[in-house]
């Protein structure tokens, strides 16, 4: 395979990228200088008839209209409402009070405290589904009774990012919104792709708790106060765990029997979390006050990277990067299935240094129509538009989310690193989340072997 | 230390209050746009479900709304510096080289970007304003110049936020002003700043029990009653 001249731009392009990210200025004005600067490197080739991009000044007025698209996308609105009721759920303190009463529930049970912390990473995805700020949340709310509770460390640690990051699969996570996003697919079927993937998890890692606390009860053990429970306890469980459940499951409800869009369901959902701190008495001027402009600014620094990812994209596209990459992938010349596992590895890897924010924007345009056209046995049941991509952005959400435990980088284990007590070491982090990473690369192994566990339920939603 | 969001992060220096004043004043208010969106949202539902009427200017207002709320967000988020780095390496370099690298960034990187995008994006927001452009559905909402003139006022907005860094990390170089304080590395210090937990010192523990006695104490006599 000869390179095309324009083909060094792409590749002096990527390195420029990465090579200036590690400068540590902000990665969406990296995208768009890099963007810029390569704009200017190829008319100026151009003009020395070196290369044929057609790159100038006038072309980035395109970057108006690209732009624009961003702004007036409609889906894309869900993205601030599910930071809104996000960041609101937060506020609201019903983390606290789940931990509160699930914990309660367990009491008598061995590894009780770690399951609690699972369960409220599962239940609680969509308020903890901003990178890393799960773990944050979940450490501070958790680790402090843990290790009161003599907890072996790694075990609680483990389980606290494992946990965490259970928030960027499970629904309604919006990584999976910028995903249908950016793969052109439906966010609704993402949203039921992933709830099979989520709850294996979910079960994988309550269970080995379980185990673990069973074989080496010394290091989960109960609670000092521990007691039988009562049925009012149960109640008092359920009644902690309802409101907050019911609101999510209503969200996901609505958009899973095709009753709501997926904005008008988040919308919804971030006047029902509005609701519950009213309910329970967390709502006042200054909570909304906080929650409004934190979500402004949180949706902000993820659609800068849009932003950013836009003008590195069209320069690229410009400079045949889009026929580079596929070509490339293409003349591996393997196997449909192999060349996803290679695919995977990478965005595994890359999944070190760049948030899924990131390498969504970036990769998946890029890997989208090579995958999209792959011969892969996915079935959609005849219902599902795009199994195959549908599955693939489930695949690349599990690898991330076990990218994001592994050390030495992984982000999640640096985010608790940040809210433990200064005696917690890195190491014992580390120690901890080994088992967790084995039990994700299980769930990947069942998602890649059985692709029905993605797809299988949108098609019984849209069967019907 | 107690975070209230936007100050172990900012430098007093004059001039950068000012400049960042300026986008946060304005950022800060066309946040509550998404708190509009939510309404908006909220009555559409009702009216699409409700009495079976979804409006289309209502549909077209929420991307207006959201697109307001995030681009001008992208300029606060400058003046608070929660813009996502990877800082790995970053983070143990020394402050000096940190300072070179962000005026050498600032000015290589972003300000050519927003140039670029001003220029054309205004030509583009007159265009629209000259043609009296509106929405391409019929009862769309009108004068589509108003949300595309946003876009160069965002770049405007954000060659302020960056002009206020750029003169911070400037004036930080040659020794004037005091350093800001960073706890912990940039983006575990972005996450405590949103999500408002306490900072990873011994406090935790006892903040823990003082912040939320309904987890710990404060439930035990709660307990009986629930008992009894």
């Amino acid at each position: 395979m000869g390179l095309e001249p324009e083909n060094y731009l792409v590749i002096a392009m990527f390195f420029t990228f990465i090579a200036l990210l590690f400068t540590g200025f902000p990665v969406a004005w990296v995208l768009a200088g890099v963007g810029i600067g390569f704009a200017g490197i190829a008319s100026f080739t151009d003009s020395m008839d070196w290369t044929v991009t057609g790159l100038d000044y006038n072309t980035l007025g395109l970057l108006t209209g690209r732009i624009f698209g961003i702004m007036d996308n409609w889906v894309l609105v869900a993205l601030p409402m599910f930071i809104f009721m996000g960041l609101m759920l937060d506020k609201s303190g019903v983390a606290e009070r789940m931990m509160h009463s699930i914990q309660r529930l367990f009491g008598n049970v061995k590894g009780g405290l770690a399951i609690t912390v699972t369960l409220i990473g599962i239940i609680l995805a969509a308020s903890t589904g901003i990178i890393g700020a799960s773990v944050v949340l979940l450490g501070v709310m958790s680790l402090p009774a843990m290790l009161k509770q003599n907890y072996h460390k790694p075990l609680a640690l483990g389980t606290i990012a494992a946990s965490g990051c259970l928030g960027i699969l499970i629904p309604p996570s919006i990584m999976l919104v910028i995903m249908g996003d950016q793969l052109g697919i439906s966010v609704g079927d993402l949203f039921m792709g992933a709830v099979f993937p989520g709850l294996i998890l979910g079960v994988l890692y309550i269970g080995y708790i379980y185990i673990y606390g069973r074989i080496y009860p010394d290091d989960a053990p109960l609670s000092a106060d521990h007691k039988e429970i009562l049925l009012g306890d149960v109640l008092r469980v359920m009644l902690d765990i309802l409101p907050p459940a019911l609101l999510i499951l209503s969200v996901l409800g609505s958009i899973f029997m095709g009753i709501a869009t997926v904005t008008e369901a988040s919308g919804i959902g971030a006047v029902g979390a509005t609701l519950l701190a009213v309910a329970y008495k967390r709502f006042d001027w200054q909570v909304l006050k906080e929650v409004t402009v934190n979500t402004m600014n949180t949706s902000a620094y993820i659609f800068a990277i849009f932003v950013g990812a836009t003008v590195f994209a069209l320069v690229l596209r410009e400079c045949g990067g889009d026929e580079l990459i596929e070509s490339a992938l293409t003349g591996l010349g393997v196997g449909p299935y192999t060349l996803i596992l290679i695919v995977l590895a990478f965005i595994f890897i890359l999944g070190f240094f760049l948030d899924w924010i990131e390498i969504s924007l970036i990769m998946l345009p890029l890997l989208g129509p090579v995958i999209g056209g792959l011969d892969l046995n996915v079935e959609g049941y005849g219902v599902v538009d795009n199994p195959n991509l549908v599955w693939f952005a489930l695949l690349v959400a599990v690898t991330l989310q076990t990218s994001f435990l592994t050390p030495p980088v992984g982000f999640a284990l640096f985010y608790l690193k940040g809210v433990c007590p200064p005696e917690v070491k890195l190491t014992e982090i580390y120690r901890g989340v080994i088992p967790f990473i084995f039990l994700q690369l299980i769930g990947l192994a069942l998602v890649f072997f059985f692709p029905a566990l993605v797809t299988w339920l949108p098609s019984v939603a849209y069967g019907n | 230390m107690s975070a209230s969001p936007g100050n172990n992060y900012q430098v007093d220096i004059p001039v950068v209050s000012f400049l960042n004043g300026i986008v946060r004043r304005i950022a800060g208010t066309t946040a509550w746009l998404n708190v509009v969106l939510v309404l908006v949202i909220l009555l559409q539902v009702i009216l699409r479900y409700g009495f079976n009427s979804g409006l289309v200017p209502l549909e077209e207002l929420m991307w207006h709304l959201y697109a307001v709320a995030f681009m001008f967000g992208m300029a606060y988020a400058i003046t608070n510096d929660s813009h996502i780095r990877v800082d790995i390496v970053h983070m143990n370099l020394s402050r000096r080289k940190q300072h070179v690298l962000e005026i050498l960034g600032i000015l290589f990187l972003l300000f050519p970007f927003l140039w670029i995008l001003f220029d054309h994006s205004s030509e583009w927001a007159w265009d629209s304003f000259q043609n009296g452009e509106t929405s391409q559905n019929p009862t769309g909402l009108p004068y589509r110049w108003v949300v595309k003139s946003v876009l160069p006022m965002t770049m405007l907005l954000m060659f302020i936020a960056a002009l206020a860094r750029l003169i911070q990390e400037v004036l930080l170089l040659l020794h004037y002003g005091k350093e800001p304080v960073e706890l912990v590395s940039g983006r575990v210090s972005m996450m405590q700043r949103f999500f408002h937990v306490k900072v990873s010192d011994n406090e935790v523990i006892d903040s823990a029990d003082v912040d939320s006695p309904d987890v710990n104490k404060k439930d035990k006599p709660e307990d009986e009653s629930h008992g009894s």
